[in-house]
């Protein structure tokens, strides 16, 4: 039977919506961990990941980088996908010869694709302890700031 | 001719492509932050273009992503009408024209006759599918199904949650609190727009509806709307004073708005009324002392 009264919920704002404006603040602020909350969204992600590395492996056509394609500039990321494609194959030198982040972006991959099959309390756990780690050590920004640096390396030093 | 033409669609198309994806990055750097931004060019687009379908109706551009995804779908269909074979002489024209083209598109070489059909030009066999009859589908309380989605300040399924409020407007499309209840799973589903629509009209129907106005300012916060929110939580705030949640809320459109002595005001009324959240967080950060 329909009922006419609705209770309300409270809103859902906290203090884990708070933006903060310091740089510290900015670069501890964790990426992967709040990821890990949304089933759909890293499922979707690891789809995106493994059709990749499919169409890469088979030759057929992949996502082209705008920049590459229009102004023949290489992004910090171009050559990752193939480069995860020589790792999987098991040709680990020539895969960090392509691209030295390969290794850990493709365990970005795995790990989104493990956490979108996990129960959602186990992935939730997870999620946490990820967010706190992040919190902690800037691993996340770390990588980040170390793929620039590596980018900007591979241009000035074209292996 | 048909070479000719699409030798020349291609940097066209790709010029667009590139023109939206700048236009979509900055709108990742405004919204979503610096870091956002950075994996979105490390990404070569990749995750731009994700973030962009996921924001599209809360940032409006829904036709911006649709032209960037036909863009992007482009050379697969050409690719299945005209063959790899022609495609490959266009890819190659392109990429002399653009200087590199050994990492520019790359084709189906496998694909013999270049048809882009299978071998015997038939429909793929679809397996048959199964639907589990969902539990809600017995539940005509719409009202009653959807709050049991509700757990610690947020829907554990604001899909189902919304579809539920749907069904329980249409019975009755003048319940405020649906409609603000409905704006929440908006709001979760990051669909701030669309959970601004929802919380008005609440505010419509019951004009003196606190929680739908501080849910509102909620919504303008994470669009990074501070005056809008401002107005919208004084007024909650006007009708309910003793609102913990709408002081913390309004604390921290202040923080962001860097009026930092009303911001520590709203934090420590807020924590009288019981929600120290705010306060905690500010102190933590040496901004209230």
């Amino acid at each position: 039977m329909y009922t006419l009264t609705a209770t309300v919920p409270e809103s859902c704002v906290k203090a884990e919506h708070i933006k903060t404006d310091g740089i510290r603040s900015r670069l501890f602020s964790p990426i992967l961990g709040p990821l890990m909350h949304n089933r759909l969204l890293i499922a979707l992600l690891a789809a995106v990941t493994a059709l990749q590395l499919v169409f890469t492996a088979t030759e057929l056509t992949a996502w082209q980088c705008p920049l590459k394609s229009t102004l023949a500039v290489a992004c910090p990321g171009c050559g990752l996908t193939r480069a995860m494609v020589q790792f999987v194959e098991g040709n680990w030198q020539a895969a960090i010869q392509l691209h030295a982040f390969a290794p850990i972006v493709l365990g970005v991959g795995i790990l989104f694709a493990a956490g979108s099959v996990l129960p959602r309390k186990m992935r939730s756990r997870m999620a946490d302890r990820l967010t706190a780690f992040e919190r902690r050590t800037a691993v996340s920004a770390l990588l980040i700031v170390s793929m620039l640096i590596y980018w900007v390396l591979r241009m000035i030093v074209p292996i | 001719m048909i070479e000719m033409i699409l030798g020349l669609l291609f940097p066209v198309l790709s010029l667009i492509g590139f023109i939206v994806f700048i236009i979509v990055l900055i709108k990742q750097f405004k919204h979503g932050g610096a870091l956002q931004g950075i994996i979105g060019i490390i990404t070569c687009g990749l995750w731009t273009f994700i973030w962009g379908w996921i924001k599209h109706k809360s940032l409006a551009m829904t036709k911006l992503m649709i032209i960037w995804t036909v863009i992007q779908l482009t050379p697969l269909i050409l690719v299945g009408v005209f063959g790899a074979a022609l495609m490959g002489q266009m890819v190659q024209m392109f990429g002399e024209l653009a200087g590199d083209p050994s990492l520019l598109m790359k084709m189906d070489q496998k694909n013999g006759d270049g048809s882009g059909l299978n071998a015997e030009n038939r429909p793929i066999r679809l397996p048959n599918r199964t639907a589990a009859k969902t539990p809600a589908a017995e539940v005509t309380d719409w009202n009653a199904a959807a709050l049991a989605l509700w757990k610690d300040g947020r829907y554990t399924d604001p899909d189902k949650a919304k579809a539920y409020w749907d069904k329980a407007i249409a019975a009755n499309p003048k319940m405020a609190e649906a409609y603000n209840n409905r704006g929440l799973a908006f709001y979760n589903l990051e669909l701030h727009q669309q959970a601004i629509n929802d919380f008005s009209q609440a505010i419509r129907i019951k004009p003196e509806y606190a929680e739908a106005l501080n849910n509102r300012g909620n919504a303008y916060y994470a669009l990074d709307q501070y005056e809008k929110a401002e107005v919208d939580l004084n007024k909650s705030l006007e009708l309910k004073p003793r609102y913990a949640k709408a002081h913390l809320n309004r604390g921290l459109v202040y923080f962001q708005m860097k009026k930092s002595a009303e911001s520590c005001n709203d934090f420590r009324r807020a924590c009288d009324l019981g929600d120290c959240d705010g306060l905690q967080w500010a102190m933590q950060n040496g901004f209230c002392k």
